[in-house]
């Protein structure tokens, strides 16, 4: 019998740990933060409540930033959590949504990079439920590539 | 727009050491330790395996002497069973004293498909030193297989296939030009043939070399030779002309490949007093000469007249390469693009260059080279000029505006013809020495570091992050002139092999190393949580149901409001919930009283006090099992002692109530005078 407190770090990064299959695979869908398999995320079973338990979710935060550039990559991420088969942030049409920007909710929290959400709505997970932590990246690991262009040049060679 | 640039260079592993070892138990006393230097790597590209050629030093007269060795358990040079084959034999080593080094420097590799060249995983290239003027130099050149064996396809020294006896190409015949020294070569999968390149010695001048091309149509046939007898050729015995570096295309104009439109592109050197020499030759075995002229033609021949490509270009004298060293054709990104880099007296110089075709007869593109004598028309589709953005790019203590600064490498990443993956590219800048291949004597060297840095696919940007992340973990050898890239083509995580080495001898052996190229880029996320369990949980669903936040705070406030009530913690609730329900009933029931729902019926006093103490073991019984349970206690019944109470009270009045009756009813039948108002005897008795 506790209350515990507790945080979960999920990273993955294009270090070389990271084929570059896996990095192209991971963006542009939500990918489980527990299980997806990419990155930190290594565990292989589903979370799910005891029926003795009760989670109040504190806080949710991913890197920050919108735009990527030459010399600035960001991941453009957003989380989301999904209960059972609902996810918390949907579009109207009942559809998941992106989630919650890691701008509007930086992680980790900079002196540039302050939470715009002073305290995250909060979440009750009833014992039995289970629940996930996903994580939408929309930009891309590897980039985009630059295409060559050049003046035309033409000459007479002499053998 | 974000470009795919690397930036790190990640968990390095040194082959360094593992090699030197595999050297020394096999090469034997002859070998001088740690003395390798590694001037080519090739990764093979249908199979987990990795060959490098280069040169080390012999103990019996301390002569750089060739070798090639095959890592037979894997790809890269970081973790590798290394076996090495050295050529000794192949040297005379009664001559001393040469400007240039003896070894293999450059291999290509042959497909498992091949039929001209069985067994063949590499043929590797390159020369030793042999008593033959003026330059001393003779051709070996060296077939590889995938399980490290070695074949020698030609050495002057040993009489296989010697030089001196190669014929002329297309022409037959000896003369008495001699190839001499034979830099790189490349693979034409179209024909299943092979073009070299170098120089040959006119045995006949103690002074003229030439530039020299060597087509190999089989490893059962003897290769024949081919030079330019106008250009590209030099007096000065002590710079002898040669080409370098090249690279090949077998394709018509409208990009589709064929077998009778291949074009190699080679780059070299002339002479001290000259500019870098720039040729397409197209092989006898892909569009037959038929006797007549080599097809050949100059981009420069290095005399930097009007109508030839530094002059056309506008290039100022600073950047007109004195020494053409590197010619690469990158297609692994997506785009095909070849790069052509050398030395300059302000520095580095390159152009990227897209798009290689020729018109041999004024009506269009058909990449067909007329013969020497004829002009053809070349055309670049796009070009650009990559000399300022190299120059500008520097890391560390790289002097990139030396005259002697350098591309020595540039790879492109990608996977599936470039498709997907990375799509960029990354190149090593060092230093090379004028009119010298892989000199013996490195003093005019500018410099002694070798760093990777980065381009983009497009040859837009450039970066010296992948060079500072290498320099912070020290990756890169302290004294080191050129370094050699090769791409691992079995993983799935981008990797490399690199090679330093060391021709100014004052650093040691080689430098080889495997280490993952990436961007470092990195996504984090954050997820925190309370988390309630056992009773708190319990509490903290309370909380929830009331409508109440769910905080530590609240929790430990609800749960200290219950302790206070002096009720046990395990059954408080159900204490609480069982005295509003009392509550509730007694609530209810005397509203429906009032309302005449449920006023008794007249009945006599006994039988209705009696019918309450009659069922009382009834109601004993069920509350006995009243149908909840405990969560607190394992799931067993809950026990109601306040609602058993209760019950047993309400009897134990009702019996009261009873015996106090009787006992009043008694009374009323032994003295009834004292109960009502009529005057009877006993009142006047006392009177």
């Amino acid at each position: 019998m506790a209350i515990r407190r507790q945080g979960i770090q999920f990273v993955i990064a294009d270090n070389g740990s990271e084929s570059e299959t896996a990095l192209e695979q991971f963006i542009d869908k939500p990918q489980s933060i527990f299980t997806s398999g990419y990155g930190s995320a290594n565990l292989t079973q589903s979370q799910q409540l005891l029926d003795n338990q009760f989670m109040v979710v504190q806080s949710m935060g991913s890197s920050a930033g919108l735009f990527a550039s030459d010399n600035g990559w960001t991941p453009r991420g957003y989380m989301n959590i999904r209960v059972e088969s609902t996810s918390y942030y949907t579009n109207p049409d009942g559809k998941p949504q992106e989630g919650l920007s890691g701008t509007g909710a930086p992680y980790p929290i900079l002196i540039n990079r302050m939470r715009s959400y002073s305290s995250f709505p909060r979440v009750y997970l009833q014992g039995g439920t289970t629940f996930d932590i996903t994580y939408y990246m929309a930009s891309n690991f590897v980039g985009s590539p630059d295409n060559f262009s050049g003046g035309s040049y033409i000459q007479t060679m002499v053998g | 727009m974000q470009t795919s640039m690397i930036k790190t260079l990640e968990t390095p592993v040194s082959g360094t050491a593992g090699l030197n070892t595999a050297m020394v138990a096999q090469l034997g006393a002859v070998y001088s330790q740690s003395s390798f230097q590694v001037l080519g790597i090739s990764m093979y590209s249908e199979s987990a395996s990795t060959c490098v050629v280069g040169t080390y030093m012999d103990t019996e007269s301390d002569t750089p002497t060739p070798f090639v060795a095959v890592n037979t358990a894997g790809e890269g040079v970081g973790t590798a069973t290394w076996v090495v084959t050295g050529f000794r034999q192949t040297m005379d080593y009664g001559i001393t004293g040469l400007n240039e080094r003896a070894g293999l420097f450059n291999l290509a590799e042959i497909p498992s498909t091949s039929t001209n060249w069985p067994n063949a995983g590499w043929v590797a290239v390159g020369h030793v030193w042999t008593p033959s003027a003026p330059t001393n130099l003779s051709p070996l050149i060296v077939i590889v297989a995938l399980d490290g064996t070695t074949t020698i396809h030609s050495s002057e020294v040993l009489g296989v296939n010697p030089a001196s006896a190669w014929l002329v190409t297309s022409f037959g015949g000896t003369v008495t030009r001699k190839p001499a020294m034979m830099c790189d070569v490349v693979y034409d999968a179209q024909n299943d043939s092979l073009v070299a390149i170098g120089n040959a010695d006119d045995t006949a001048s103690a002074v003229r070399t030439y530039s020299c091309w060597t087509e190999m149509v089989s490893a059962a046939v003897p290769p024949t030779f081919i030079q330019n007898l106008n250009y590209g050729l030099s007096d000065n015995v002590n710079y002898p002309s040669f080409l370098r570096s090249c690279a090949i295309q077998t394709q018509d104009a409208s990009g589709t490949t064929v077998a009778n439109r291949t074009i190699v592109m080679s780059v070299g050197f002339v002479d001290n007093t000259k500019n870098g020499s720039w040729t397409l030759y197209q092989p006898n075995f892909s569009n037959p000469w038929g006797g007549g002229n080599p097809r050949f033609s100059w981009i420069e021949k290095g005399t930097n007249i009007g109508t030839e490509f530094y002059s056309a270009q506008g290039l100022s004298a600073g950047d007109t390469p004195s020494y053409l060293t590197l010619c690469n054709r990158l297609t692994a990104d997506g785009e095909d693009i070849y790069f052509v880099g050398g030395i300059a007296p302000n520095g580095i110089f390159g152009y990227g260059i897209s798009g290689v075709q020729t018109d041999s007869t004024g009506g269009g593109a058909d990449n067909i080279i007329n013969p020497g004598g004829v002009s053809t028309d070349l055309i670049f589709t796009e070009i650009k000029n990559m000399i300022d953005p190299f120059r500008e790019n520097n890391v560390g203590d790289y002097n990139n505006t030396d005259p002697t600064s350098a591309i020595t490498d540039i790879v492109a990443l990608g996977k599936n013809n470039g498709t997907s993956g990375r799509r960029t590219k990354i190149y090593s800048a060092g230093y090379e020495e004028n009119g010298r291949n892989a000199p013996t004597v490195a003093t005019a060297l500018g410099g002694d570091k070798t760093y990777i840095l980065a381009i983009s696919r497009g040859m837009i940007l450039t970066s010296n992050e992948v060079g500072i992340s290498g320099i912070s973990q020290l990756l890169f050898l302290p004294s080191a002139t050129r370094m050699k890239l090769a791409v691992f083509t079995q993983s799935d995580v981008t990797k490399i092999s690199y090679a330093e080495a060391d021709l100014d001898l004052s650093g040691g052996a080689s430098a080889i190393l495997d280490v993952s190229v990436a961007t470092g880029h990195a996504a984090y996320a954050w997820f925190e949580y309370l988390l309630y369990d056992g009773v708190d949980s319990l509490i903290a669903r309370k909380l929830n149901e009331m409508g109440v936040r769910v905080t530590i705070a609240n929790v430990e406030w609800y749960k200290q409001d219950i302790l206070k009530q002096g009720l046990d913690v395990s059954t408080d609730f159900f204490n609480e919930w069982g005295e509003l329900k009392i509550e509730e009933n007694r609530q209810r029931d005397k509203v429906a009283e009032q309302f005449g729902r449920k006023r008794n019926p007249k009945r006599q006093v006994r039988t209705e006090l009696f019918d309450d103490y009659a069922d009382y073991e009834d109601k004993e019984s069920q509350i006995k099992a009243f149908p909840d349970y405990d969560p607190a206690n394992d799931g067993n019944p809950f026990k109601d002692d306040v609602a058993l109470e209760q019950e047993v009270g309400k009897t134990q009045k009702a019996v009261d109530d009873l015996r106090r009756i009787e006992d009043l009813v008694d009374e009323e039948t032994n003295d009834e005078a004292e109960y009502d108002d009529e005057a009877d005897v006993s009142d006047w008795g006392e009177n």
